[in-house]
């Protein structure tokens, strides 16, 4: 665990997953779910789903202009929740099927 | 046992799905003016035939290369890098507020003059004059020169000749076209036929909010816009994105339908119902119902007013999206959840290319839209990726393949036109050439 939380507290029992997830980069976070096994991908996937309501509510009153590093940091980990939904839901694999390695890498991204 | 296979009519688990219309003429094929006979696909792997569409359709026709967005302000410029034409153009804003697009190289010996780091990466940014790197040579932004370093040791230099060569450039709803020809044998307005020009109503200066993904695709050019100008492959290519735990149907492999097909000169469209279309099939998933947010874009976009009286132009009445294929390989997708899509696939030889997509929302006011919008890009990416690895696969094998006699449906009529436009395009250049006495050769 680290010693600063990187979430905000009514969303500490995240806090084993932020170091992972909580990450800038959209390719990052995608390059995360291809790195990891299925049976961490289902232990996030479970934790962040069952707060998924509340953190978008929560996410739904703050302009992403003006939001403190441990919004963004929410927001970032909801996400690595979309990018590896696919994983999850759909394909059960962290690759996408078929694609023999295809990779689309992005080169423009808002920010945050 | 004699044989019964099924090439006629529908399987009783294909009947739940939507079928449309089709125009007078009988079918959207004949419509269009094409034949329905089978089709060679040479174009997409004969080294030959690329060497000719590289002059024939790359080098006679408008090519879009960017956003007016990309250069806000005065002196805004970026760099587009068509190596395949042997072609580095730079656009810039210059401080009359004109687009200009020029040769990318210095008067003096030639060396690139706007770059970073890597020479074959493309870049972009801001300034008052361009400096060559080399000997210190500046333009200005109107492309003439502006300072030479240590002038007295040379010889006449006459400004007039030592301006940076000019690429035709013009801008339709915010999109910058370049055109290689020394004279450009119509306007992009005129290129663009009216209708396509109509689509300027659409508010695309709101959507500013852009995710760009690129790849290098071993496939040809045109490989992968077939693979969006038909809908008959998504059953099959795209059944996994449906939700499985939805109620069932009764089929996995419901055919999709595209209800309207129109074409304008060498460009073709289609408009569908988007998340209204084909009803019967499965695809909302978990995620999509959380985030409020699909393939077709986010559910509650911030409204953006009227989307203008360029879009569904055949009068669709449960319309959704239009997807607008602009000859030679760019494309539009204009959605009616107020968003869009541009596709780039610009060749890099006969079997690859260079696929750009980008989208554009209108920037989000908080948290939950953001990511709504997020949501439809991942999703929209998982999609590209699948249709990206049956690209790479079809080009290796239609090129290791004796048959060169393959089978369009109706459905698949956008796929027959553009080959069918590339290929009479190519044949008339071929024509031209052989006229002036040259053998059919590349240039």
């Amino acid at each position: 665990m680290r010693d600063e939380p990187m979430l905000p507290e009514a969303f500490s029992d995240l806090e084993p997953f932020a170091a992972s997830w909580c990450l800038s980069d959209a390719n990052a976070r995608y390059e995360q779910r291809l790195a990891s096994s299925m049976t961490a991908l289902q232990a996030f996937y479970d934790a962040v789903g069952a707060r998924a309501d509340a953190i978008l509510r929560h996410l739904a009153t703050r302009d992403p202009q003006a939001m403190d590093d441990a919004d963004r940091n929410l927001l970032w980990l909801m996400g690595s929740f979309s990018t590896v939904g696919f994983a999850v839901d759909v394909f059960k694999q962290p690759e996408v099927p078929d694609t023999g390695g295809a990779s689309m890498p992005w080169t423009t991204t808002p920010w945050p | 046992m004699q044989k019964r296979p099924h090439v006629q009519g529908y399987t009783p688990g294909e009947r739940a799905l939507d079928v449309f219309e089709k125009p007078e003429a009988g079918s959207w094929t004949e419509a269009f003016g094409l034949p329905t006979t089978p089709v060679s696909l040479r174009d997409i792997h004969d080294p030959g035939f690329f060497e000719l569409e590289k002059e024939a359709v790359f080098r006679r026709s408008w090519l879009y290369v960017g956003r007016v967005e990309r250069l806000p302000r005065r002196g805004s410029y970026f760099t587009k890098e068509l190596p395949f034409l042997g072609v580095s153009a730079l656009i810039v804003r210059g401080l009359d507020d004109h687009i200009r697009a020029f040769h990318n190289a210095c008067s003096h010996r030639g060396n690139k003059l706007v770059w970073s780091d890597d020479p074959d990466r493309e870049t972009a940014g801001s300034c008052r004059q361009f400096a060559c790197k080399y000997h210190g040579w500046r333009f200005d932004l109107e492309g003439d020169v502006a300072y030479v370093h240590n002038a007295p040791e040379f010889f006449d230099l006459d400004p007039a000749e030592l301006a940076l060569p000019r690429i035709h450039c013009e801008v339709w709803a915010g999109f910058v076209f370049i055109n290689l020809l020394d004279e450009p044998r119509e306007t992009l307005r005129e290129f663009l036929t009216p209708t396509v020009e109509r689509l300027e109503d659409f508010p695309f200066e709101r959507m500013t909010e852009a995710w760009v993904c690129e790849g290098v695709v071993k496939a040809n050019w045109k490989v992968f816009i077939d693979a969006y100008q038909e809908l008959y492959h998504v059953p099959y290519v795209h059944s996994k994105m449906n939700d499985p735990k939805a109620q069932a149907t009764g089929s996995d492999k419901v055919p999709f339908m595209v209800p309207r097909f129109l074409r304008f000169g060498r460009h073709r469209m289609y408009s569908s119902g988007g998340p209204t279309a084909n009803s019967e099939v499965r695809s909302s998933r978990p995620l999509d119902a959380l985030f409020r947010s699909s393939l077709y874009g986010p559910i509650d976009p911030p409204d953006v007013g009227p989307l203008g009286e360029g879009i569904n132009p055949g009068r669709l009445e449960r319309w959704g999206l239009d997807n607008w294929m602009l000859y030679p390989n760019f494309t539009i997708q204009v959605w009616g959840l107020g968003w869009y899509t541009v596709y780039e696939h610009w060749p890099i030889d006969v079997d690859s290319h260079r696929f750009i997509l980008s989208m554009y929302f209108v920037p989000p006011r908080n948290g939950f839209e953001r990511l709504s919008q997020e949501h439809t890009v991942n999703t929209v990416r998982e999609f590209v990726l699948q249709d990206y690895g049956s690209c790479q696969t079809l080009q290796q094998a239609v090129s290791r393949n004796p048959r060169d006699r393959y089978f369009l449906n109706d459905q698949e009529v956008l796929v027959r036109h553009l080959h069918h436009c590339v290929v009479e395009d190519v044949e008339r250049y071929r024509r031209e050439r052989a006229q002036e006495g040259g053998a059919g050769d590349a240039r």
